[in-house]
């Protein structure tokens, strides 16, 4: 009987059938609290258009700040907050800016003396259309879509422009 | 990386050791319970502190952020039943391992401190479950707590000071909430994991007890920690788990509605492993509360933790312990029948008998003591929180919109005890009397019933004689409408069979009319109260 030999084998079978055990409990626990836990960073809340007055309201080629309310979902609350847009004629068309530095997110303001939108954060700087023509910012500001209903104004999702337009 | 590690720390050669360690003749799948703790221990913190990431200890918020884990994100139902039924598994598999290291006479000498931490950590196990169900802040969470705290406020000369303390001050809401988020999450996490690596420390350091094997006898090490017994507790801890899983998806974790210390109706119960506490507080009454919510259980924690102090039978022997099994069997038969009384025990169907009572009474004329009890609502405290329909009273909250749904059970602690039903207003502790909380009650009831106008325009002078009616106990012998008779003569019609001059006189000496009468004299009450007694009788056989 070559008890010595099958006896290490099954010793080190056991080994990995226990090793085996307690990764599968590691496994089975971490991935469900992994997931729950990393969830919420895939949750999207829906997009809506929101009327932010009456076309005829917009006629000034100068940016004008229109302050907005926005509904948000946050965790498990749901709040109103207010938000802004800057919106003017361009060319003719009505143009709604998000206000939002495409650096590191703090809020820009138009300077109407410079003509141009500043950020108070790192010296961000755009011009009226929101092209970038100083500091740090990658990309121009984001352009909300617009749509028009009943002579009503609404704005939707911040959109990116790929190329600045001047 | 292991290596590199070794030539700084050289510490190999210690977990070799702790991992090699010979376990004696008889250990095996009996002892996977420790380990199945352990287990459901590092489950609990796991799951806890991936749920305290999305919870807000504040009254306002606490209940929506745990709706929002178990309703709006992936897979929280579940994070939230695991930890929900993990700890109800916590207090099973810990008194199973208690239970064999019981049998196993495991906590005589030398391991006696071993022993003592255990029970440490049990206790500590209650407390993370009393402190963790408060958290959701659901009308369960609410209300029993509101019970502990008052349990903590039982404890003699201290009590008051302590309740005070672990609620934050005066009324349980935002700063009890945060006391216990901080001791569950903290507190009890930190003494827990010290007490578990002192456990685990003497274990380890003293080896497993070997099974029914005095001390003298010879031991046979059969097998290893690594891998026999860690192969046998991982497969039953498996086994835990998955069972455990099933528990979390099927039955899930329950939410009920947010806390709402108005609610009136609700009969609080606690988690099941309080429920034999539960009923013991049920068996004192009154004065004698203290001996069901203090002095019983610290006789049980006391004589759990000095039990190898006071068993000196140094045989590990089942034979020669008939004694200590057969106590330790009455103890658990006592507190698994004190559970099953407490899980029956059902209050809810006492308030649908009342209803029934009530309108049985509609046709009947208004009672002595419902106009007691409505000169009691006036002149005892009543008028401070409630009022009637917006006329009696000045309190905001309305006697008619509530009248009709509590059970007389509740109607009474109420009486006794305001608090406990508006913990967050301070109302002066009622100092009633037993009659005085049941004339409460029926004017109460009364309010429910159709004849609430009647009750509500009757004059002062009638309501003051009543509550003398009342305080002078005459109701104990002499029924009105009742037809069952009772030791004096039905007040029904009396007014047609005597004079006014009669009655009066016969309440200074009732023997002076009827030799036989048992009627004690009144002649000692003054002769306001006397004449205010005769009107009753007159009012009340109209």
């Amino acid at each position: 009987m070559n008890e010595n030999k099958s006896g290490v084998s099954r010793r080190g079978f056991l080994k990995k059938v226990t090793a085996a055990i307690y990764g599968l409990l590691t496994f089975m626990i971490g991935l469900p609290l992994f997931s729950f836990f990393v969830s919420p960073a895939f949750i999207k809340s829906k997009f809506k258009w929101i009327e932010i007055g009456a076309v005829d309201d917009f006629n000034s080629d100068t940016p004008l700040e229109v302050i907005y309310n926005k509904e948000i979902i946050d965790g498990w609350n749901k709040r109103t907050v207010l938000s802004t847009a800057w919106v003017f004629k361009s060319e003719g068309k009505l143009v709604a800016l998000s206000p939002i530095c495409t650096h590191l997110g703090c809020t820009v303001s138009f300077d109407e003396v410079r003509d141009s939108f500043a950020c108070p954060c790192h010296g961000g700087l755009y011009d009226r259309e929101g092209n970038v023509i100083g500091g740090p910012p990658p990309k121009p500001l984001k352009r909300h879509e617009i749509k028009f209903e009943d002579g009503k104004f609404l704005i939707g999702e911040p959109k990116d422009r790929s190329t600045s337009v001047t | 990386m292991i290596n590199w590690l070794d030539e700084r720390l050289n510490m190999r050669e210690g977990f070799k050791e702790l991992l090699d360690e010979p376990l004696p003749e008889g250990v095996g799948w009996t002892h996977v319970f420790g380990s199945i703790s352990l287990f459901l221990f590092l489950l609990q913190a796991a799951t806890g502190i991936f749920l305290s990431m999305f919870y807000a200890p504040t009254p306002e918020a606490a209940h929506l952020s745990v709706s929002y884990v178990q309703n709006d994100l992936f897979l929280g139902a579940f994070v939230r039943g695991l930890h929900h039924w993990g700890s109800s598994f916590f207090v099973v598999f810990t008194v199973i391992h208690l239970l064999r290291t019981f049998i196993y006479s495991a906590y005589k000498y030398p391991r006696e401190l071993t022993w003592i931490f255990g029970v440490i950590l049990f206790n500590l196990v209650l407390a993370f479950g009393l402190t963790g169900y408060l958290l959701p802040w659901d009308q369960k969470a609410y209300w029993a707590t509101v019970v502990t705290l008052n349990i903590a406020g039982t404890a003699p000369i201290l009590g008051d000071v302590i309740q005070k303390i672990l609620q934050g001050g005066e009324v349980i809401g935002s700063v009890t909430l945060t006391h216990f988020y901080s001791l569950h999450v903290i507190v009890l996490p930190l003494l827990t994991l010290g007490a578990v690596a002192i456990h685990v420390f003497l274990q380890k350091r003293q080896g497993i007890a070997p099974p029914f094997k005095s001390p003298d006898e010879e031991v046979k090490f059969k097998s290893r920690f690594w891998p026999d017994q860690l192969f046998k507790d991982g497969v039953a801890i498996l086994l835990i788990f998955l069972i455990l899983s099933g528990f979390a998806i099927i039955f899930g974790a329950p939410l009920e509605k947010m806390a709402d210390p108005t609610d009136s109706s609700y009969v609080p119960k606690p988690e099941w492993y309080f429920l034999s506490m539960y009923q013991l507080q049920k068996i004192f009454p009154g004065n004698l509360e203290i001996i069901g919510t203090i002095i019983i259980p610290t006789i049980g924690i006391l004589a759990l933790i000095l039990l190898p102090f006071y068993d000196k039978n140094p045989s590990r022997k089942l034979k020669d312990r008939k004694l200590a099994l057969t106590l330790m069997t009455a103890a658990m038969m006592t507190v698994g029948g004190l559970t099953i009384l407490g899980a029956t025990d059902d209050r809810p169907e006492e308030s649908t008998v009342i209803v029934e009572v009530q309108e049985g009474q509609e046709s009947s004329r208004l009672q002595p003591p419902e106009l007691s009890g409505r000169y009691l609502y006036q002149n005892e405290t009543c008028m401070k929180c409630h009022n009637i329909g917006g006329s009696h009273g000045e309190g905001e909250y309305d006697l008619l919109k509530t009248s009709g749904d509590k059970s007389v059970i509740w109607l009474k602690e109420h009486f006794s005890n305001p608090t406990l039903a508006q913990p967050e207003k301070i109302v002066e502790q009622g100092s009633l009397t037993l009659d005085q909380i049941t004339d409460l009650k029926s004017f109460y009831l009364r309010l429910s019933t159709s004849q609430r106008d009647e009750l509500l325009t009757v004059t002062q002078e009638v309501l003051y004689s009543a509550n003398l009616y009342s305080q002078y106990k005459c109701g104990a012998c002499h029924k009105i409408d009742d037809p069952e008779p009772g030791f004096g003569p039905n007040l029904a019609g009396v007014t047609l069979r005597h004079d006014r001059e009669y009655i009066y006189d016969h309440f200074l000496d009732p023997k002076k009319f009827d030799p036989n009468s048992i009627m004690p004299k009144f002649d000692w009450l003054p002769k306001e109260e006397l004449n205010a007694l005769t009107d009753f009788v007159y009012y009340i056989d109209k």
